[in-house]
């Protein structure tokens, strides 16, 4: 399994080699710190020269001057349009390039073969292998491995998009629904559609299958349950997988375990999506160039292999999705390169418009209300998007007048 | 030759008067230079961007109450109004009472007294996200503790984090297990109560309540008040462990006041209506606490009788 230390001092390794007169100092931020660190740098307008940059938080920047667009600098980078895998557009906005990727993360499913198999319960990779990895078997797995009471409860799955928009949207594409209309003036998560999917999602909890999202809120998350053996699944960005979560996992467990591709939805597709961790340039500072510089480095084909061979990335280019660099790094034993192939491609376009976070919250306490029985489905995320939709005039209005997004 | 004249007495003692209180500012300068920087500038700041749109990317913009009016609209304020005023009536009187419980306890003449209250008192010094951490462990519904104990007892087990009508309760046991700040104060004022008076008492006749109403609470009344003013400001200000076991739901069952200001400020990036909120908030607890000084004067006690007490508890 994966094992990433060192490799992040190896990447500033690479730029400062490339760029003799650059030196770089890395800033490196807790994650539960990130959001105020962030802010406090903005505030202060000292934050450094390239950011990373969450999704949740890069059209809000964007709109509001806190990124540099990105757009002149691409055709530097000498990489074809259609050779970028589509990670690339999360962060794209308004027809500008905010902030570049520098690793790839698709979901996938990592699952426990082995408390599969000795359930009796076909192993879902060759479900995959023959086209036979959909709604119908992945129900009728969660059926055969959620059981037991009390401390011997073992759950066959995390909650369905662990409490966020940006997961959830993966059943709403699937249920041939979607987020936002296409000029994101509206909420459209409460289409017939889209309902049609949280029912699905929240038959995962009321049906025992997963734990309930206060359940899951323990140090560790799915990865503590799962290095216990009281989860067997959970859908994971290819980062956790590859060189975060499968890496903390009892040495035992890590053994039994294994990923596939996501399984087809009710519109016959695999949906996927992707937060990529990406990096924007930061306005102020006096760096640009080198900035970008840097990057392009990071995206180069030596960095990239050295990202890939830790495992803390699938490919970021579509060719190298076939590349001895790719396949070679592969465990026969816990993934195979037809379904990150499958992961990679199939990834879909999620916009987190600005605001996201707050938006995020109004639709997760509403969903919460339908799974706790308060509410009925449609009144619940009905009122939800009221309530979204109002933010979205606001942010239309802001995104208009904004001199950042011309 | 010429000979300094000395210094008539008045120009002198001004001058040493000054020099002194120059000598005291000198030393009360790092305090008063971080009382400036952090507290006092900060709220003078916040007071403005209270009546600006301050997203912190951009300058602040001038929307006169509109932020207030704003919040008088948010039925989500008053929903967080409501879940803090309900932990802070039902926390603090409990916290109160076990912390006064546990300081008659431990005041008690048993056996390794000492190491009983460092026992009590480790779980407030203990971090308190890890604390919270263990809690959440503790509350889980099929593999905690408390549920285990619950099953064990032939009850059914409770979703302690995820029953919206339990939340807060879980919040405020939690909250429980950290009054040794409490405990110890009250433990102090328990061992200032002179043993004369229980004696007299109990020459009297006066039985244990007797003794604990009429004797131990109004001489321990300062202390009940002291705990009282400051239960209630921390109370109102409750954050962490909504944070980091609830994350303010299910379905905003917990979502306190502080954590939404928190959300506003800091998540939504709108700082002015963030601001608007804590000056809310300020106005509430300056609120309370003109009651809770002027309520004092009819049941706290102050042996000296300088303290602009009221009526003197009979003794």
């Amino acid at each position: 399994m994966a094992r990433t230390k060192g490799l992040w001092e190896a990447v500033v390794g690479d730029i400062e080699a490339a760029n003799p007169n650059v030196k770089i100092e890395t800033v490196i931020i807790p994650f539960d710190d990130f959001e105020p660190k962030i802010m406090a740098g903005l505030a202060g307008k000292n934050l450094g020269d390239l950011v990373d940059v969450h999704p949740v938080h890069a059209f809000t920047f964007a709109m509001r001057g806190a990124l540099v667009d990105l757009n002149p600098y691409m055709k530097d980078l000498g990489i074809p349009d259609a050779d970028f895998t589509p990670a690339w557009k999360y962060n794209f906005w308004k027809g500008k390039y905010w902030a570049v990727p520098r690793s790839d993360n698709p979901t996938v499913l990592l699952y426990n073969k082995k408390m599969t198999l000795e359930a009796g319960l076909p192993d879902p990779y060759e479900l995959y292998k023959q086209g036979k990895w959909d709604l119908a078997a992945v129900d009728k797995m969660m059926q055969g491995l959620s059981k037991g009471e009390g401390d011997k409860r073992v759950y066959g799955s995390t909650p369905l998009g662990n409490n966020t928009l940006r997961l959830q949207c993966v059943w709403i594409w699937g249920a041939g629904g979607d987020i936002w209309n296409p000029d994101e003036t509206e909420a459209t998560f409460a289409s017939e559609a889209a309902l049609k999917a949280w029912d699905y999602m929240a038959s995962y909890t009321k049906n025992k299958w997963a734990p309930t999202p206060a359940e899951m809120n323990i140090p560790g998350g799915s990865v503590a349950l799962m290095g216990q053996r009281r989860l067997v699944s959970d859908l994971s960005g290819a980062q956790f997988v590859l060189g975060g979560q499968a890496q903390f996992l009892p040495e035992d467990v890590q053994k039994e375990m294994h990923i596939v591709a996501f399984y087809k939805l009710w519109n016959g597709k695999n949906e996927v999506r992707n937060a990529t961790n990406a990096q924007g340039i930061y306005p102020g500072t006096k760096y640009r160039d080198e900035a970008w510089k840097a990057q392009a480095v990071t995206l180069s084909e030596k960095t990239q292999q050295r990202i890939i061979t830790a495992r803390w990335t699938s490919p970021l280019r579509k060719s190298w999705l076939k590349s001895e660099m790719w396949t070679k790094s592969l465990d026969p034993n816990f993934e195979g390169p037809e379904m990150w192939e499958d992961a990679v491609m199939g990834v879909r376009y999620f916009s987190h418009l600005p605001r996201y976070v707050e938006i995020d919250r109004i639709v997760q306490t509403s969903f919460q209300a339908v799974l706790l029985g308060q509410k009925g489905i449609k009144e619940s995320i009905g009122d939800a998007k009221a309530q979204v939709d109002k933010i979205l005039k606001d942010v239309g209005e802001e995104a208009k007048s904004s001199p950042f997004l011309k | 030759m010429a000979v300094a004249s000395p210094l008539p007495g008045s120009v002198r003692r001004r001058r040493i008067r000054w020099r002194e209180h120059a000598v005291g500012y000198a030393f009360l300068a790092p305090w008063l230079v971080g009382f400036f920087a952090f507290v006092a500038g900060p709220m003078a700041a916040s007071a403005l961007l209270a009546f600006t749109d301050y997203n912190v990317i951009l300058p602040p913009r001038w929307v006169g109450l509109s932020n207030f009016q704003a919040l008088a609209q948010d039925q989500r304020f008053y929903l967080s109004l409501y879940n803090t005023a309900y932990y802070t009536f039902l926390g603090v009187p409990a916290q109160l009472a076990v912390a006064l419980a546990l300081a008659l306890l431990l005041n008690t003449r048993v056996r390794f007294a000492d190491a009983f209250r460092s026992a009590y008192y480790i779980p407030t010094v203990a971090p308190v996200v890890a604390s919270i951490y263990l809690w959440v462990w503790m509350f889980n519904y099929d593999y905690g503790l408390i549920n285990a104990l619950v099953r064990l007892i032939g009850l059914a087990p409770v979703q302690w984090l995820w029953d919206p009508q339990v939340t807060k309760i879980s919040i405020i046991i939690f909250s429980l297990t950290r009054v040794g700040t409490q405990m110890i104060i009250f433990l102090a004022g328990l061992q200032g109560v002179p043993d004369e008076l229980y004696e007299s008492a109990a020459i009297d006749g006066a039985n244990g309540w007797q003794r604990f109403r009429s004797i131990t609470v109004p001489m321990i009344s300062p202390l009940l008040f002291l705990n009282l003013v400051l239960g209630i400001i921390s109370s109102f200000q409750v954050f962490t462990v909504a944070y980091i076991a609830t994350k303010g739901g299910p379905v905003d069952s917990t979502l306190f006041y502080v954590l939404y200001l928190y959300h506003h400020g800091f998540q939504n990036f709108r700082m002015g209506f963030a601001s608007a909120m804590a000056w809310i908030l300020f106005a509430i607890i300056m609120l309370f606490k003109i009651v809770q000084f002027r309520m004092s004067r009819y049941w706290v006690y102050y042996e000296s009788g300088t303290s602009g007490a009221g009526p003197r508890a009979s003794r």
